[in-house]
């Protein structure tokens, strides 16, 4: 039985809105398994959006329309109108949380580790999500910046993954 | 990253299941029941048999 999952419906929701957005992070990394044993267990989703107030407004909005609440520096963002402001977190790279009720996550991601959006979307692969398409970072790309980040849970994550993926070539 | 680990990462890509177009909801389908299996088992109250 195929089970719901909030984070397609987000992704989905954003992909029917016309944001331009790249899947990054875990959540992209994701999307390169073969089966779901190869896939990391996670309720958030990476966006890296294009840096226009239009992207942004765009997702913010899409994303309260359907349920989720926004957060921004660990406060209530509400301001989804306010040029000014949307120009402002842009400049800053600042990220935007969408949260639910499901405890469903999507982080809005306005900068990234070694890549700006133009050098992430210039290469992107295209996924369909059943009846929409959505971008995913190039998965070299995706490990890069995450070796760039740095953060000890980053550094944890990749040396998992590249033991998981030496086991997986080495099945072959 | 070390060569061999781009090496594989690059393969990876080239993959059948990763060609452009390809259909990954059971991605997001499966990581998030997975989530949810596993908030479940941390919220699991051990009842003791009588």
């Amino acid at each position: 039985m195929a089970a719901a999952s909030p984070l397609l419906e987000a992704l989905a929701t954003l992909a029917r809105a016309g944001v331009e957005f790249v899947v990054v992070g875990v959540s992209g990394i994701n999307f390169y398994a073969r089966d779901a044993s190869e896939a990391v267990v996670t309720a958030d989703v990476d966006v890296f959006l294009a840096p226009r107030v239009e992207a942004l407004r765009s997702a913010l909005g899409a994303l309260r329309r359907t349920g989720f609440e926004l957060w921004a520096g660990g406060e209530p963002f509400l301001d989804v109108d306010d040029t000014e402001i949307l120009a402002n977190l842009i400049r800053s790279g600042a990220n935007v949380t969408a949260e639910n009720e499901a405890g469903a996550r999507v982080d809005l991601m306005l900068s990234a580790a070694g890549f700006g959006y133009d050098d992430l979307a210039a290469d992107a692969v295209t996924f369909r999500l059943g009846d929409v398409e959505v971008r995913v970072g190039r998965l070299e790309k995706l490990l890069r910046s995450k070796e760039l980040a740095g953060r000890p849970k980053d550094v944890a994550f990749l040396r998992l993954f590249a033991a998981r993926l030496r086991e997986g070539a080495g099945e072959d | 990253m070390d060569a061999d680990f781009l090496r594989i990462a690059r393969w990876l890509e080239r993959q059948p299941w990763n060609s452009p177009g390809t259909d990954k909801a059971w991605v997001l389908k499966a990581t998030w029941t997975a989530y949810e299996f596993h908030r479940e088992v941390r919220r699991a109250v051990r009842v003791g048999s009588s």
